[in-house]
């Protein structure tokens, strides 16, 4: 692919593996927080807050 | 009212009245603080004393949801106990309206109110039991937060130890009731006698031993008696009234619905050994209860709050909470707090509470969320970590590529210098053997750079490049022994003798302190040099001076080694003396002459005056400054001859051959003759006179030696036979002059312009050429190895013969023009074919077709075709006529005429999923067959003419702008990894290399493994030579 040799291929696939693992986890993060804050809401009502 | 107790407290009003006694709200005289006063009615049953220590240790209780107890007085006989007034009501009534909480709010609550539990279990020494946990002693207090009430009936254990247990109904654990299925449960052992028995809980909490035993005696004796006198106070009266009158202040304080039964002491412990603990039924049974009660007691409390259904008095009849009163985890908490036998409940309040606040993070929607989260961390960062790996790898393997690229360029450099050794050595240096990930593959460079420096696909016979010889200082002369084992070279101040072999050091000798210094050999063992002590003559085997003479600079050896002779500088004398002994023979004298000398010899030319013996050491040349050349008579003087009196040549060159004297004189441009620059000239020194001679504006390069006269001007170098004056072509530099040349027993080595070099084999045939960073300025030829060196450089590079008989396959004459070799495509006969015509040999060499071609000229292509073990040439005219011949016989085979040809010579192959396509004047260009996307451009400097896959290899052959053919090795990135010279076929797995000494020569491809061994050999072999 684009000509490159393998090793090449290692580093700059490694560099993009690592920066779309970074973006996936934003994005994981951001749907977590979300969906975990309106988890401990919909909790909260049922068992009431945490002591 | 208005009453005044102890001074202190009002009483206000009553507020509630129980079995228990009467509750009051009071109020602190000087504190002005709301209170309540329970006047109790105990008093009269358990002693004053008894109550004052339960009151001290309910006066000690501080809890959040717990009232605060302050004061214990006595009144007139009544005895009250002070604590806080909780404002709020109790949750009975919350129930009592169906106002009933949230499961939110119910899961609070009980946490507050098994906080209070906990708080009160575990009250030294041994806890405090609640004993009637139910709506109606639970207060919700304005704040929203719980209030545990009514500790009439809760009690601790005392030294007296024991105060009445009531239940209620429905809310009471089975062990307050002592129902039936609980003596059939061995884990609640019912009767006095039999719980009071020491336990393991006893054994534990106590110690064991005598105090252990002590305090279960004890307890065993409390509840006999306790059990007595119940069972006394209920004989004494009827049944349905001690109930009645056990309803203790509860009834009145609740809505009555709820009731109270006091029922028994109890001991309280806030273990729940099974073994501990029992109950008493009825009014003559003893009991003890535990937490666990409590516990049960507050999952009732629950139940109905949540539900608002009552739980029912028999454990075992509870209806489960469904979905719609709560949650199933609240459910099962309840559930579990319920449960009929003790031991099925939650053993401490803690565990109760750990449970509800577990709540979160138990709820299956909660651990389906961590579990997605802790997925997904495990996912992100797996795939993190594989990718930080991969560029941390991709990263180690460039770095090592572009070291790789970076050796492989060195190794080159090493072996276009000579030096071999080096060459494999950074090679194998370039080719990893690591096998890792962080290990990049081999690069094609260095494969390539290793396979160079081994030479393996060089099949030529002749002299290759066998290393190097670091010098002290740049060389000012050198000269091989006469069986060409020893190597003698002169430098600043010193003189080294090599072994040519092992190119080891043997000997360095001092020498006088001038470029003029002579060193040479007299034969294998011997060397005379211009020592700083005199001219000297140095045995090697014995590694000392034999002999010393005079000082002397420039010397000759005859060709038989038995007379030398020396001379100082521009001393007017030479010296002869004896080889074997130094004995001067004679002095001979120039006659007030002398040789050329410039104003500092440190940078004079050795090379560019005539001071040369004869075969005999019986005559002596000499040139001078003046110009004159003179041969003189060592013998007698008779003979002596002068050739040139004065001149303008200040160049001179000569040397004997038998009795013939050939010489050669350069002059510049103030050349008083003007005739010519350069002149060479032949003396029969027999007879005494001129025998031949030439002029030319070029200089002439001269060797004369008993083994005969070569002379070189521009590119072309003879033999001149010296009788009868006929030149025979030794050497043929093309384009290019010849700066210098040596010649040997079967080769003759030149230099050329530009730093060239070629080995001429006896036939005048280029062999072998090379280039090296200098000009070629000391050549010499010795036994199997030649030796260049340049002036400024102290490095020789050093080559050896080398003969590769052993991949033979096939000899021709060579003679016989031809543009290329085939091998038939069975493999037993030999094409060699050109425009001119074609020869068919069978592998015996013997000649089976010679055919010419007819209208040579007008050919325009031809190919040599494979069919198994079938193959014919192809030949294609340019007006279309296209023959066929035979591989195996020559025979036409067929002859049509069709549509003439274009000129582009345009060539596709199809090889490997590869389409290589070749056009003349243009490189050749890769495609991917199916994409047609291009992949490379290859070799630049030829014509591709074939391309053949074998395995993992393509075998490209070229032509290149002067008709020499060669191969390149590739692999399937398109890599070059070897240069092939002289390919001329693939014939099955075999490389087929013709050379024009009429060879034709095969070898395999060597794979990566093969060559590394190779190199590893070569690299041992070569130090094992220099140790020997």
């Amino acid at each position: 692919m684009f000509g490159w040799r393998g090793s090449e291929m290692l580093f700059y696939g490694g560099i993009a593996v690592m920066g779309t693992v970074g973006v996936l986890a934003a994005v994981s993060i951001a749907i977590f927080t979300l969906t975990g804050r309106r988890l401990k809401k919909k909790l909260e009502q049922e068992y009431g807050r945490l002591r | 009212m208005a009453q005044i107790i102890a001074r202190t407290y009002e009483l206000l009003e009553k507020i509630g009245a129980g079995g228990g006694g009467v509750v009051y709200l009071g109020r602190h005289i000087r504190l002005e603080k709301a209170v309540v006063l329970k006047a109790d009615k105990r008093t009269l049953s358990i002693g004053r004393e008894t109550l004052r220590r339960e009151v001290d240790l309910l006066k000690a209780l501080s809890h959040t949801y717990i009232p605060q107890v302050y004061d214990f007085v006595q009144e007139d006989g009544v005895v009250y106990t002070v604590m806080d007034y909780i404002q709020g009501e109790s949750l009975d009534k919350l129930i009592a309206r169906r106002e009933l909480p949230t499961q939110a709010q119910a899961v609070k609550w009980a946490c507050q109110l098994l906080e209070a539990l906990q708080y009160l279990h575990s009250r030294p020494p041994y806890g405090i039991l609640h004993g009637d946990i139910k709506p109606a002693n639970i207060m919700l207090r304005t704040d929203g937060d719980m209030c545990l009430i009514d500790f009439n009936i809760a009690l601790a254990l005392g030294e007296e130890g024991a105060v009445k247990v009531g239940f209620s109904r429905g809310y009471a654990s089975p062990e307050h009731y002592g129902a039936d299925y609980l003596a059939d449960n061995q884990s609640a052992a019912v009767g006095s006698h039999s719980v009071l028995k020491e336990s393991s809980f006893f054994r534990r909490r106590f110690g064991g031993g005598d105090s252990g035993k002590a305090l279960s005696d004890k307890v065993q004796e409390r509840a006999a008696l306790t059990g007595k006198n119940v069972g006394k106070k209920l004989s004494g009266r009827r049944q349905d009234e001690a109930a009645k009158s056990f309803c203790t202040e509860t009834a009145v304080l609740s809505d009555g619905s709820e009731s109270t039964v006091l029922l028994a002491e109890k001991s309280v412990s806030k273990n729940h050994d099974r073994s501990a603990y029992g109950s008493t039924t009825g009014g003559d049974r003893g009991i003890l209860l535990d937490v666990r009660s409590d516990i049960y007691s507050l999952g009732a409390t629950l139940y109905h709050l949540i539900s608002g259904k009552k739980p029912a008095q028999d454990a075992r009849e509870v209806e489960p909470l469904g979905a719609e009163v709560c949650s199933e985890a609240v459910a099962a908490i309840i559930r579990k707090a319920m449960a009929p036998q003790p031991k099925d409940r939650y053993q401490t309040a803690e565990d109760m509470l750990a449970d509800f606040q577990r709540l979160h993070r138990q709820d299956r929607r909660a651990v389906r969320h961590r579990r997605r989260m802790i997925t997904a961390a495990v996912v992100l960062t797996g795939g993190f970590l594989a990718g930080g790996v991969c560029t941390f790898a991709g990263l180690k393997q460039m770095e090592q590529r572009q070291r790789a690229l970076a050796l492989a360029e060195y190794s080159a450099n090493a072996l276009a210098e000579g030096n071999v050794e080096s060459a494999v050595r950074l090679a194998l240096e370039a080719i990893s053997d690591e096998k890792d990930i962080f290990a990049a593959p081999v690069t094609a460079e260095a494969q390539k750079a290793l396979t160079d420096a081994l030479g393996v696909y060089d099949l030529a016979d002749g002299f290759k490049a066998a290393g190097t010889i670091e010098l002290p200082g740049a060389p000012f002369d050198l000269a091989v022994s006469p069986g060409g084992s020893r190597l003698a070279v002169v430098y600043g101040y010193e003189a080294a003798v090599y072994d040519l072999m092992s190119l080891e050091r043997t000997a360095v000798l001092p020498v006088q302190n001038s470029a003029l210094a002579d060193c040479m050999f007299t034969d294998e063992e011997h060397v005379v040099f211009a020592g700083q002590d005199g001219v000297s003559l140095y045995d090697l085997a014995a590694g000392k001076a034999v002999w010393t003479g005079d000082r002397a600079t420039t010397l000759a050896v005859s060709a038989d080694g038995k007379v030398i002779a020396a001379v100082d500088r521009d001393a007017a004398y030479g010296v002869i003396y004896n080889a074997a002994d130094g004995v001067k023979i004679l002095e001979c004298s120039f006659q007030g002459r002398h040789m050329a000398v410039a104003a500092n010899d440190i940078f004079a030319d050795p090379k560019d005056a005539v001071f040369e013996l004869n075969g005999d050491g019986s005559l002596l040349a000499v040139s001078f400054s003046d110009g004159g050349l003179r041969v003189f008579d060592l013998r007698d003087g008779r003979g002596d001859l002068a050739i040139m009196e004065e001149s303008g040549y200040c160049k001179f060159s000569g040397g004997f051959c038998g009795k013939y004297f050939a010489f050669a004189a350069e002059g510049n441009d103030s050349v008083a003759e003007g005739n010519s620059q350069a002149l060479f000239g032949l003396a029969d020194m027999e007879e005494g006179i001129l025998t031949g001679g030439m002029e030319s504006q070029d200089g002439f390069l001269l060797q004369a030696d008993e083994d005969g006269i070569y002379a070189g001007s521009g590119n072309v170098l003879v033999e001149l036979n010296p009788a009868t004056l006929e030149e025979l072509e030794v050497a043929f530099t093309g384009s290019v002059n010849m700066t210098n040349f040596a010649v040997g027993e079967e080769y003759t080595l030149v230099a050329t312009e530009e730093h060239g070099f070629a080995f001429y084999d006896s036939g005048a045939h280029l062999t072998i050429a090379g280039n090296g960073e200098q000009n070629g300025d000391f050549l010499a030829l010795g036994d199997g190895a030649a030796v260049i060196g340049n002036r400024t450089e102290p490095v020789l590079r050093v080559l050896r013969q080398e003969s590769h008989e052993d991949a033979q396959l096939f000899s021709y004459d060579a003679r016989y023009v031809h543009d290329e070799a085939r091998v038939g495509g069975d493999g037993q006969t030999v094409m060699l074919f050109g425009y001119e015509g074609f020869r068919v040999y069978d592998v015996g060499g013997e000649v089976l077709a010679d055919v010419k071609l007819p209208e040579a000229d007008s050919i325009y292509d031809q190919q040599f075709r494979k069919d198994g073990t079938d193959s014919w040439l192809e030949v294609i005219w340019y007006d279309g006529t296209r023959r066929l011949y035979s591989g195996a016989d020559g025979g036409l085979l067929s002859e049509e005429t069709g549509e003439a040809p274009g000129k582009d010579l345009y060539e596709e192959f199809l090889a490997g999923g590869y389409r290589f396509t070749s056009r003349l004047h243009e490189a050749p260009v890769v495609y991917e067959e199916i994409s047609g996307r291009e992949m490379a451009v290859l070799e630049t400097e030829g014509y591709l003419t074939y391309v053949t896959e074998l395995g993992d290899y393509f075998i490209t052959e070229y032509i290149d702008a002067e008709g020499e053919r060669y191969g390149l090795l590739l692999n399937r990135q398109l890599e070059t990894l070897a240069y092939l010279p002289g390919l001329c076929d693939v014939w099955g797995e075999k490389l087929i290399f013709d050379f024009p000494s009429g060879n034709l020569r095969q070898c395999g491809v060597y794979e990566l493994g093969e060559l590394t061994e190779l190199g590893w050999k070569e690299v041992i072999e070569i130090r094992r030579k220099r140790k020997l």
